[in-house]
């Protein structure tokens, strides 16, 4: 025992035992705990003390191995692997227990060179660019088909760890192949594989640039399968699915490469046929189209149904600046084809147009014409031959638009497949009894009934 | 139990009453005549419990007085004995928030590797103004812990407004709410 400075009694002897025993901690022991028989307090304060801080140094080892734990679970989990580039020394400092690409081989990181090597798709350059100024982050394609990845990169400055970047490399392949799948799904039918309309339209703006379309004329064929309601109703979806997928099948065979098939909707397929020079070029195309699906369809379970296809054809630029006005006159074309004889093809042209339009405005002018006035009954008398007597009338619709009477032979029709026949039906009815109602003679009224009335359903209400 | 508590207790003892009065409650808890509190050393809950027991037994004094004298001569003796616990810590929530790991790294400190894994008596949770406690002992020191941090508090120009969320001083698992808030300037003058 000796005395210190301040007079009080000092065990040197104990603090010499602790100091030897401290210097266990050399081999990275923290469990070393320290012990001491001396009654000087200021050893067991020190001895407390060594303790506490060889626990508190223990806990922190423990908690960062439990980190590096959890870490190491995370990288797994989210393929994603972390290192640090030290400057100017350029060494790889491995953050985690493995240190190379996720998911590439396995192989530990030797260097930059060697991680910039396996960085594929020409993007070298501009990952290797991240690791020159404040970082940043880069997808990129590895040399193995499929793979991708992301690499952030971020830049420390000088604090204890040095200067260098902070590279974290994450594995984007699943992550890429599912955005491809859903962009795939976007642009596509799934029934048949070919381009969906939206495709289509992107397609067709794309050709219609003003800078390709000057030297790249082409031709948007409509091509619609005849019957093919029939074709439903009569074999069931799964059969018309079937024959969709032959159609298709069909069409890829008979195209070029560099042509673009779609189904835009329906059993309506769209080609686009680039590079034309001529309507003939279209022409022949059509011609072997219609002759192609015709022997193909003659196998199909639907043959006895449905053969053919009817095609419409719009020739760019002549026949429209825009998709939508392609596809719109192609389908002009293939309502020409359809309405005359079917299996066959026609090109747009202005009078397609003209009569398309004044059947549009006539379509349009029949809805509500009842309302207008324009609708008015005309009585037919019907005769009894052997007595020569007036035994009742027939009610006649008629259409007076803009002053001119429309031949019932040409509205009725259209009313028919609008389905302004129903209110024109109701209002004759209507009109026609309480015409009959005000009649002395007994007399028959006969009104004419279109099938449209009978489906829809709400006769017998009509007329109780 | 940290041996600094008994170690301070007898202290307490040795100043406050006389040598008579600390033999008897020695004895009475359970210790001879003379007995040494080392501060490198754990002791038993009970015997602690059995000491404070004592004192209010002998001198006639209610349990929570005592503790109440010797949390204020505790805090007298840490903060002469280990002045840097309290420096890196200058206001009562941030000492509070620090006090779990003290405790339980000078406890676990005094333990070989095989018996370092002890159930931690103390976690605290971060409040915007104070900090709420998870207490779990079976010693049933809660009155204790509040006794300190109220007076640790006044020390620091603070009111401690404690409440028990759960269970109450007497319970071996409480939720205490410590709130702190700046002393009125007339009351410290």
């Amino acid at each position: 025992m000796t005395v210190s400075g301040s007079g009080d009694p000092v065990d040197r002897a104990a603090i010499e035992a602790l100091c030897q025993a401290m210097c266990g901690v050399v081999t990275g022991d923290l469990s070393l705990r320290l012990h001491t028989d001396s009654a000087d307090l200021s050893v067991q304060k020190l001895a407390l003390m060594a303790n506490f801080m060889l626990e508190t140094a223990q806990r922190a080892v423990e908690r960062s191995r439990t980190y590096a734990a959890a870490l190491d679970n995370v990288q797994r989990v989210a393929r994603l692997e972390a290192w640090r580039l030290t400057r100017p020394e350029g060494e790889i400092v491995p953050i985690g227990q493995v240190c190379g690409l996720p998911e590439c081989d396995g192989e530990a990181l030797r260097g930059i060179g060697w991680f910039l090597d396996r960085v594929g798709g020409g993007q070298r350059e501009r990952v290797e660019r991240l690791f020159d100024g404040p970082g940043g982050t880069a997808e990129w394609p590895g040399n193995t088909a499929g793979t991708w990845f992301r690499t952030e990169v971020s830049a420390s400055s000088g604090d204890d760890e040095g200067g260098g970047h902070l590279v974290i490399t994450q594995d984007i392949s699943e992550r890429h192949r599912a955005a491809e799948e859903i962009r795939y799904l976007a642009e596509h039918d799934p029934l048949t594989g070919l381009a969906n309309r939206r495709r289509l339209i992107a397609c067709l703006d794309a050709a219609l640039d003003p800078a390709r379309i000057e030297t790249q004329k082409f031709a948007v064929h409509v091509i619609d399968i005849d019957r093919f309601k029939t074709v439903n109703d009569l074999y069931g979806h799964t059969t018309g699915d079937r024959v969709l997928i032959e159609l298709a099948a069909c069409l890829r065979g008979e195209v070029r490469e560099h042509d673009m098939i779609a189904r835009s909707g329906g059993d309506e397929f769209v080609v686009v046929q680039n590079g034309i020079s001529t309507e003939l070029d279209a022409s022949r195309l059509a011609e072997r189209l219609i002759g192609a699906v015709g022997e193909r369809l003659a196998t199909s379970e639907a043959a006895a149904v449905s053969t053919t296809v009817s095609i419409g054809i719009a020739l760019a630029p002549d026949d429209g600046a825009t998709a939508e006005a392609l596809l719109s006159h192609a389908d002009m074309a293939l309502g020409q084809v359809k309405s005359a004889s079917r299996n066959g093809f026609a090109f747009f042209n202005t009078e397609i147009n003209d009569a398309q339009l004044a059947r549009r405005r006539m379509e349009a002018d029949l809805r509500g014409a009842c309302g207008r006035d324009e609708i008015s009954v005309q009585y037919q008398p019907q005769l009894d031959i052997v007595s020569g007597r007036i035994v009742g009338f027939e009610a006649l619709a008629r259409w007076r638009r803009n002053n001119r009477d429309i031949s019932p032979a040409v509205f009725i029709p259209i009313a028919e497949e609008t389905g302004s026949i129903i209110e024109i039906g109701s209002f004759v009815l209507r009109e026609a009894c309480r015409e009959a109602a005000g009649w002395r003679a007994p007399l028959r009224v006969a009104v004419n009934i279109s099938v449209i009335q009978i489906k829809h359903g709400q006769l017998p209400a009509l007329v109780e | 139990m940290l041996g600094i508590i008994p170690h301070t207790i007898d202290e307490y003892l040795k100043r406050r009453v006389d040598a008579q009065t600390r033999a008897a409650v020695l004895l009475r808890a359970g210790f001879q005549d003379g007995k040494q509190f080392r501060l490198d050393t754990e002791y038993g809950d009970a015997e602690c419990c059995a000491l404070v027991a004592a004192i209010a037994d002998v001198t006639g004094g209610a349990t929570e007085t005592v503790f109440d004298e010797i949390a204020d001569f505790f805090l007298d003796w840490a903060e002469q004995t280990f002045p840097g616990f309290f420096a890196v810590a200058p206001d009562t929530r941030r000492f509070l928030m620090m006090q779990p790991e003290i405790h339980n790294s000078l406890a676990c400190g005094l333990r070989s590797s095989g018996q370092r894994k002890v159930a931690e008596k103390f976690r605290a949770v971060e409040l915007p103004d104070g900090i709420r406690m998870h207490y779990r002992s079976s010693n049933r020191l809660a009155y204790f812990y509040c006794a300190l941090a109220r007076n640790l508090a006044a020390r620091r120009g603070e009111i401690a407004e404690i409440s028990f969320i759960e269970g109450d001083t007497a319970s071996s698992a409480a939720i205490i709410e410590i709130r702190l808030k700046p002393e009125p300037a007339l009351a410290r003058a």
